[in-house]
């Protein structure tokens, strides 16, 4: 597959999504496609920027519950290494 | 005549007690010689015994030296059993704290990794609505999604203001470029209250029905 095939193919597919992502919006909220058209940089970056938060959100929220997790199976552990009545 | 008589008869005690003693004597003599008899064979055979026991009893030494020395030679070997025991059991302490080391510490870590993942992707699938980005465009999407057939037109009409609203206060090089979160931000933010306001308290309870869903 050449370079302009993928370009095509790619571009294809990138105009079907827009287009399947225009129309179902403007089925959705009844948004004019020009309008919907021009507000998707914007809701691109929204977007990305949600995800970044959430992404970062997520990660600590991870690391605390592995930090835990972590905790909680080193005492299980020692508990049950620990001579009776210890 | 009585001079005779007189002196046999001082005489006859004194013989009497000759006689007497005489059988006393013969009396004793017997019995010291039975006793003599009876001890002469009680020493033989105390003799006898001794020889046995002479001849006997040092091979009987002899025997139970050679068999301590056997149980002295076992105690050793147990000796030896014992300490080889003990030191297999240091070997196998040695090796359940390796295997435990081994096992416990990848374990711990696969367990913190796997609840780690679990608490990330439950965080990144959870809606928030505190989030400060991805608010915004909720709201507009709760309020189209509640978009209703008697204020359709008066929504889109409003709609088609906000929009050109900010056409008109935003250039499109500039939403395009520097800042164009901002400029579409501003334009999404507006569509839904011009729409939520246009389409009255239906649309604003059901905005409100989905706020309370997330």
């Amino acid at each position: 597959m050449g370079l302009s095939t993928k370009l095509v193919v790619s571009g294809a597919v990138a105009g079907a999504a827009l287009s399947y992502y225009v129309r179902s919006r403007h089925q959705r909220t009844g948004e004019s496609y020009l309008s919907i058209v021009r507000q998707l940089p914007g809701d691109a970056l929204q977007w990305a920027d949600d995800t970044r938060a959430r992404a970062v959100r997520a990660l600590e929220e991870g690391k605390t519950a592995a930090r835990g997790r972590e905790e909680e199976f080193t005492r299980q552990l020692n508990a049950a290494g620990a001579p009776p009545g210890a | 005549m009585d001079s005779s008589f007189a002196t046999l008869a001082m005489s006859t005690p004194t013989i009497v007690l000759s006689y007497a003693a005489a059988f006393f004597f013969v009396v004793v003599a017997i019995a010291a010689a039975y006793a003599l008899f009876k001890a002469g064979g009680t020493l033989q055979r105390v003799d006898t015994v001794l020889g046995d026991v002479d001849r006997e009893a040092v091979p009987l030494l002899q025997k139970a030296g050679t068999t301590l020395d056997g149980v002295n030679a076992n105690l050793g070997n147990v000796d030896q059993i014992t300490k080889d025991v003990a030191d297999i059991t240091d070997k196998i302490d040695a090796m359940a704290t390796a295997v435990e080391g081994a096992v416990s510490t990848p374990a711990r870590k696969a367990a913190s990794f796997s609840a780690g993942v679990q608490g990330a992707v439950t965080s990144f699938m959870r809606r928030d609505k505190t989030a400060p980005a991805g608010s915004a465009p909720r709201p507009a999407e709760d309020a189209a999604a509640a978009w209703s057939a008697p204020a359709a037109e008066q929504a889109s009409a409003a709609a088609t203001t906000a929009s050109k609203a900010a056409e008109h206060d935003a250039p499109a090089p500039d939403a395009l470029t520097d800042e164009p979160s901002v400029a579409a931000r501003a334009g999404d933010a507006a569509v839904p209250d011009a729409a939520a306001e246009a389409a009255g308290p239906v649309t604003g309870a059901a905005a409100a029905e989905s706020d309370a869903k997330d």
